[in-house]
């Protein structure tokens, strides 16, 4: 089965889906902040943690984002309720699992409604390790900067017509 | 009355938020279980009643639909009503849960209430004791609660 999606529309998308998470799940106020190329500027000198992780199904890819730490710890003790006897830190970190995990189901049911993915178990970010993708989106949330990054495998992004494909 | 619930979800962060949001609702839980995957689940199923099954789907060694297969299969856990909640909000795979007979599903992301409106639709009981009727609708999510 092959899919293709339009860019614009793919970027679309992942911003809904963060902020219908976050808003949702762990009460957070969000603002759209900007679309980027697929670079990673926007992670340069903050202290950040992240998760990412691949998808199969209809179509395959990864997702990717991560967060300042200070507003992390913030955005755990919203969806838990208090902090954890692991500390902020851990929660944190689970915390940012769950977001990526979320994020991911939602936009590609948003994505599909027929066909079913499946999601593999989210990865924490390594240390420096910086969120990088074809679609690359920054909502502020709060007072931290969250970086999105979706890529499709087999894609055609960078196709004339602009459209991001998968097979 | 007090149910007995178990949660079956590979992640802790999860399983925690889902237990909070059941207290908040205000039921009267007894005993919580919880377990990492379907094979976990079916072992303390073995020798423990619960209520009601809360289950993901995606998880390592057995996922959700497995879970609920192997549920349906066996005579001493067919009774037991499973609420799946998942991220994955495709009309196709709400479809298959159902056929393979879960109760109830709710997609990530989810309010508490919609949460709350499902557990009372499976097990026909509001957090106040009143009861639900059998296939009847909630009017659900107009009356909020603090989380």
């Amino acid at each position: 089965m092959s899919l293709v999606f339009d860019r614009e529309l793919l970027s679309q998308q992942l911003g809904v889906a963060a902020t219908e998470v976050l808003e949702t799940m762990f009460f957070a106020s969000v603002d759209l902040c900007k679309d980027e190329a697929g670079d990673s500027s926007g992670d340069s000198g903050v202290d950040r943690i992240g998760a990412s992780l691949d998808f199969h199904g209809a179509c395959a890819g990864r997702l990717a984002l991560s967060l300042d730490r200070a507003a992390a710890e913030g955005l755990a003790a919203n969806f838990f309720g208090g902090v954890g006897e692991g500390g902020p830190e851990e929660d944190s970190q689970s915390v940012m699992v769950e977001l990526t995990n979320m994020v991911c189901g939602a936009m590609l049911s948003h994505l599909d409604k027929n066909s079913i993915f499946c999601l593999d178990t989210p990865q924490q970010l390594k240390a420096g390790e910086q969120v990088t993708g074809e679609i690359v989106k920054e909502l502020t949330i709060d007072d931290g900067l969250l970086r999105l990054a979706f890529s499709l495998n087999a894609s055609a992004a960078n196709e004339p017509s602009g459209k991001v494909g998968a097979q | 009355m007090a149910f007995d619930v178990m949660i079956v979800d590979d992640s802790p962060a999860m399983r925690r938020f889902i237990r909070r949001v059941i207290e908040v609702s205000g039921f009267s839980v007894g005993r919580y279980l919880e377990a990492g995957n379907g094979e976990e689940a079916l072992a303390q199923l073995e020798h423990e009643w619960v209520d009601v099954v809360l289950t993901d789907i995606n998880m390592p060694q057995m996922d959700g639909e497995q879970l609920v297969t192997e549920m349906r299969k066996q005579e001493h856990l067919m009774a037991i009503p499973v609420i799946v909640i998942s991220t994955d909000a495709t009309e196709a795979r709400i479809g298959r849960l159902a056929q393979l007979g879960a109760q109830g599903y709710v997609t990530k992301p989810f309010a508490p209430e919609r949460l709350r409106e499902e557990i009372e639709n499976v097990l026909g009981v509001t957090p106040e004791g009143a009861m639900v009727g059998a296939g009847v609708g909630m009017d659900g999510g107009d009356d909020e609660f603090s989380f």
